[in-house]
């Protein structure tokens, strides 16, 4: 369970951004009102389901300030650095609490506005950011031109390996013309420069400059402009930050977040019961019934949202027969996925068919799923002259969800005379395969942007070293994942990304499993704490000193 | 005079226990480097060349266990390739709460073990005496963690640093050695009360209660051995115990650092714990003469 | 007294040996108790003796199809089956259709209980015999001589620090297999220096004792006492371990599942439903049947290994 949280964590790959600036009504990305059910019951919790498009507000009282809020983490991130962390809690806990983002997205929306920088003008051939006035890292420094030009240039060093690195490429030179501009200089549209500027944490250049920003204290003792200042990280145990007292901006209510590392779900949630923690971040499916009915959570607050992420089947398509579109077609169309939801997720899950995120303008919502049609896909197998197959599905330890879909699957293909078998490995064997193709079949997460640039996924220059695992290789996809990058027109490059859509969804490098909702749990005392795949809200969210824990 | 030939072998030992440990991770695929570039979008072979690089994964094998050996014979053992962080201070976090949980564990297994073991096997013939002693395989057969779930939703404190906070994982911990103790124990003062000297001694009339600590004493004898064994084997096998009762320790270290791939953290703990189970065999080995005088001459 | 009549005579040594040969019978006759297959039938018009062992092509897709009579196994699921009849019902509890309930997936508890004893005879008494064999081996060798008793005792010394889950990955890497094989043999790699200590000391005291003295006194050769006088002695603390062995096997191949390192899915064991019930609440269906089916092997094992060593001392004593 341990390496599942790890392992999930880790899959996250993107896991981006900030808290909601204010509780606004959440408004869906096709201008249409959200449809909340908020039901409130005197024998369970007030059950939130939140729309793709955001969580509501809890339209409590005015906020009061002071308190501690306790929260659950399941997956410890190594250290807080999100140019080489990747784990999403990383994200979760820094981002926009401790450190700040030149430019803020809306994690619904996806609208961009200024944040560390007060101003910014995008133009052909330049991006020019102008940075607001009187920042103070929490140390008292100033924050400078030359911090911000420091991250980018770690940003871009192709030997940090940061998740943005690609979006820079555009990007010929970072200039400062003085210590409050940055201008960064275009050679060809640079669509996905923005969003990555408003993921890309500032680092203050004076406590990392000619040091490795792994090794660095600074990773580890994070100093930054946010609402919340580090306070102490015991490893294994938690993590405190408090109240920056001096914030430039709208200050935080809380006066300390307790991030409180529990690995396995079963502990948290009895720590939850007990009232040790305020947040259960996610309330484990095996209780999903309990903690719609238990009595004694009334009052509390539980809210079902669906984080960007999706799960995946990627088929090696070096392999032999799933070289094929028609089989691997077949594959997916044997694949009881449905049934997979009701076993993994207890049902709380969503369909999605491509990789971008679904209510998005990317996203090709004619598609419907591939239907599970056992017979139609012993049709395509014989087309494509398959009577048996063996596959060999790699699957990492610790992710029941990865065993359970395996099961699933091996059954599921047994009736068409397709043998599964499973290789259970740890996520390092399981990364170094993928690397080197050395698979038939396995499964992942992959965790979305808002605007999704799936260059690195589907590209056939990836396949090398990079994240193409499967070695899919089309030059219609090529054609179509170059034409994106270099599309700054955002209607015309929407249509090229439903164009890839439909590509993909007619290949299937990938079998298109489900996005997992969540159940977060909040006690009664908790209020404005609106859980998005870029954070929660901390800075934003406030307790009643009033209510006990419990 | 054997005890110092004796520790001048320990340096040989723990070579000879850190090499295999080193080996066996190199032998895995993967390495820190796969592991922290992971998923991500930006990782590109040659970032994971520069990390390979910066971590001196990419020196032959022997080297880098050379310069490891050179270091760690300074004391000097590095800082852990996952964080940053220096080893030695991650050790010194977690030992003290490993220690004291597996002490505790032994305490609490040899303490009720032993007297357990010995009243089993003393009352053999009787009928309560074997319900029980069949009973106790009930308690062997739970798993731990189930049994840890079962002990937290009792209301045990989590997280708790305190030695008495620590005894319901300790208890956790040392349920099933306690079991396996208590029937070593009664199986071998049934072994001895059937030597001859016992039925001879008891033949001859000596006194029940004389005889009976006689073979007590001699029956000690491998549940003695045992202690010394058992000590480091729980420091280890805290895993799942750590992780449900919130303890961070050795154990729970250990793991993460196999899967990981955290060569100089995985090393110092190898280390660690290869001179805790010495010091145990050596204390058990001189338990023996305690003991059983005879075997004075015969401790290797 | 032959060592058979003194082994009858051991307090219940003959019902643990009961209990181990059924155990032994429900791990061989699994398919006949519990499969998604008839024990027979006549499907259009053929007749199908044990189907459910020789799996026809002609039934496996379903036992829907078969349109004449049938007589189901007494458990009448498989251990994969996960939805019979179409119908889901995951983490059911006990009922008339399903015992002792269904598991994460849908599938019948009992089913997967009736063929997890073979993944138990499988892991425990393959991983004990080799261990203990080993052990006893080493354990009694160091008797030879000082030089013998110093390098053995190193190895015994590295052998105990070895850190398990490590060596568990390290075997899977090499073998790239991640079968119940590879537990067992982590399982033997990492227990042997155990009982060889054991061993040791125990034959070391005895190697001193009067009757070892007298023996040689005689004249026996060294081969001769080692096997005859020594072993059988010596061998009490390792009988003991063997029959808590099979148990702490099974049990170690529970903790590895909870770690994510165990048997590959879908391999049914009893330790993979105490994983699925630390994971799912502690059901008590999923909890309590396999705790006690590990209780009744540990103490089987231990009811034999008393009976074995009745059976032995009074040779030695003889």
């Amino acid at each position: 369970m341990a390496m599942l949280a790890r392992a999930l964590g880790a899959l996250l790959f993107v896991a981006f951004t900030p808290a909601c600036k204010r509780v606004a009504k959440p408004v869906a990305a096709d201008g249409g009102a959200v449809v909340v059910a908020n039901v409130t019951r005197p024998d369970g919790p007030t059950i939130v389901q939140c729309a793709p498009t955001g969580c509501p507000g809890d339209g409590a009282a005015p906020p009061r300030d002071g308190g501690e809020l306790v929260v659950h983490v399941e997956a410890e991130p190594a250290i807080l650095c999100d140019l080489v962390e990747h784990d999403a809690w990383s994200r979760w806990i820094a981002e926009n609490e401790i450190m700040e983002t030149l430019l803020y997205q809306d994690p619904w929306s996806g609208k961009i506005t200024p944040r560390l920088a007060a101003t910014f003008e995008l133009t052909a051939d330049a991006l020019t950011l102008h940075l607001r006035a009187g920042v103070k890292w929490h140390d008292g420094k100033p924050l400078t031109a030359a911090d911000v030009a420091y991250t980018i240039g770690r940003a871009r060093d192709p030997a940090v390996g940061a998740d943005q690195r690609s979006d820079f490429e555009p990007v010929s030179t970072v200039e400062t013309p003085d210590a409050a501009t940055i201008v960064l200089k275009l050679t060809r549209p640079a669509p996905f420069l923005k969003q990555a500027l408003a993921h890309l944490s500032i680092l203050p250049e004076h406590l990392y400059q000619g040091k490795d920003v792994r090794r660095a204290d600074a990773s580890r003792a994070p100093v930054g402009t946010g609402p919340f200042k580090f306070v102490s990280w015991h490893r294994g145990e938690e993590l405190i930050m408090e109240r920056n007292a001096d914030y430039w901006g709208e200050k935080a209510h809380l006066a300390r977040v307790r991030f409180k590392f529990v690995r396995d779900r079963e502990v948290a949630w009895e720590l939850y019961h007990r009232g040790d923690l305020d947040l259960l971040w996610q309330v484990p499916s095996s209780h999903f019934e309990d903690a719609r009915n238990d009595p004694k959570l009334s009052g509390h607050r539980l809210l079902a949202w669906t984080p960007r992420a999706y799960f995946f089947v990627v088929w090696n398509t070096e392999r032999g027969r799933l070289a094929d579109r028609r089989v691997r077609r077949a594959l997916t169309m044997l694949l009881d996925r449905p049934r997979f939801n009701q076993v993994a997720f207890s049902g709380h899950a969503r369909d999605i068919t491509g990789p971008y995120v679904p209510g998005t303008p990317s996203y090709d919502a004619t598609l419907p799923p591939l239907p599970v049609d056992a017979a139609a896909a012993k049709k395509l197998l014989d087309e494509a002259g398959v009577k048996t197959m063996k596959l060999t599905f790699l699957a990492s330890a610790g992710s029941r969800t990865v065993e359970q879909l395996a099961t699933l699957m091996k059954e599921d293909f047994a009736k068409a005379g397709i043998t599964v078998e499973i290789a259970t490995v740890d996520f390092a064997v399981q990364l170094d395969r993928l690397r080197h193709h050395a698979f038939d079949a396995s499964a992942l997460q992959w965790t979305m942007l808002l605007e999704q640039d799936n260059f690195t996924l589907f590209h056939s220059s990836q396949a090398a070293g990079g994240q193409n695992y499967g070695s899919w290789k089309s030059p219609e996809a090529d054609a179509l994942l170059d034409q994106i990058r270099a599309t700054g027109d955002d209607d015309a490059r929407h249509a090229l990304d439903r164009k890839l859509h439909r590509l993909v969804y007619d290949e299937q490098p990938y079998s298109f499993i489900s996005m997992r909702e969540v159940e977060t749990l909040m006690q009664r005392r908790v209020h404005a704490l609106v859980p998005s795949q870029d954070g929660f809200s901390f800075a934003r969210a406030w307790v009643d000193p009033d209510a006990a824990a419990k | 005079m054997r005890l110092a030939r004796r520790l001048m072998l320990v340096p040989a030992t723990l070579v000879g226990i850190t090499l295999v440990t080193f080996a066996l991770l190199h032998a895995l695929p993967g390495d820190a480097a796969t592991v922290q570039a992971g998923t991500s979008r930006g990782a590109s072979p040659e970032s994971i060349a520069a990390m390979r690089h910066d971590y001196g994964l990419d020196r032959p094998l022997l080297r880098q266990y050379g310069a490891w050996l050179a270091r760690s014979a300074r004391f000097d053992f590095g800082v852990s390739l996952v964080d940053g962080e220096p080893v030695r201070a991650k050790v010194a976090r977690a030992l003290p709460v490993s220690l004291s949980l597996a002490l505790l564990a032994t305490l609490l297994a040899f303490g009720v073990a032993i007297p357990l073991g010995a009243a089993l096997g003393y009352y053999d013939r009787r009928r309560w005496a074997r319900a029980s002693s069949a009973a106790l395989y009930g308690g062997y057969a739970l798993p731990a963690a189930a049994v840890a779930l079962l002990v937290l939703h009792a209301g045990a404190p989590w997280g708790a640093r305190t030695l008495v906070g620590m005894l319901p994982a300790a208890a956790c911990l040392a349920l099933a050695e306690t079991v396996k103790l208590a029937r070593y124990q009664r199986g071998a003062l049934l072994g001895e009360l059937a030597a001859d000297y016992v039925v001879t001694a008891r033949a001859k009339g000596h006194g029940a209660r004389g005889v009976v600590a006689h073979a007590l004493r001699n029956a000690l004898l491998p549940t003695v051995t045992l202690l010394g064994a058992e000590l480091p084997a729980l420091l280890s096998a805290g895993v799942i115990v750590e992780q449900v009762f919130g303890l961070h320790g050795i154990g729970m270290m250990a793991f993460d650092a196999v899967l990981t791939r955290d060569v100089p953290l995985l090393l110092a703990i190898t280390t660690v714990a290869a001179v805790a189970t010495l010091a145990g065999v050596l204390l058990a080995d001189l338990a023996y003469g305690l003991v059983d005088p005879r075997l004075r001459g015969r401790s290797a | 007294m032959t060592a058979w009549q003194r082994f009858r005579r051991a307090p219940g040594a003959r019902l643990g040996l009961g209990v181990m040969l059924v155990l032994v019978a429900v791990g061989l006759g699994a398919d006949l108790l519990a499969s998604d297959l008839p024990l027979a039938c006549r499907q259009r018009g053929t007749l199908h003796l044990l189907p459910c062992l020789t799996r026809p092509a002609a039934l496996v897709d379903g036992v829907e199809r078969i349109d004449g009579w049938q007589l189901r196994t007494p458990i009448p699921y498989g251990p994969y089956e996960q939805h019979p009849g179409g119908v889901t019902a995951v983490l059911a509890p006990p009922s008339r259709s399903h015992w002792l309930g269904t598991d994460d997936r849908g599938r019948d508890v009992a089913a997967r209980l009736v063929h997890g004893t073979r993944a138990a005879l499988l892991v425990g008494p393959f991983a004990v015999a080799l261990y203990v064999l080993l052990g006893l081996a080493v354990g009694v060798a160091a008797t030879l001589g000082r030089t013998a008793d110093f390098l053995l005792g190193r190895a015994v010394e590295v052998g105990l620090m070895f850190p398990t889950l490590l060596l568990l990955l390290a075997i899977q890497g090499v073998t790239s297999s991640t079968s119940l094989l590879e537990v067992a043999l982590a399982i033997a790699v990492t227990q042997w220096p155990h009982v060889a200590r054991l061993t040791r000391a125990e034959a070391l005291r005895v190697a001193a004792s009067p009757h070892i003295e007298a023996a040689r006194a005689v004249g026996a050769g060294r081969a001769r006492i080692l096997a005859l006088h020594l072993l059988p002695l010596a061998a009490t603390p390792a009988l003991t371990t063997a029959a808590f062995g099979v148990g702490q096997a099974v049990l170690f191949e529970t903790a590895l599942t909870f770690l994510g390192f165990g048997a590959p899915a879908p391999t049914a064991s009893w330790g993979e439903l105490l994983a699925q019930a630390q994971a799912s609440g502690l059901q008590p269906w999923l909890l309590v049947p396999p705790t006690l089916a590990i209780a009744l092997v540990v103490l089987s094992c231990n009811l034999v290994g008393d009976g074995v060593r009745a059976a032995l001392s009074s040779t030695a004593s003889a």
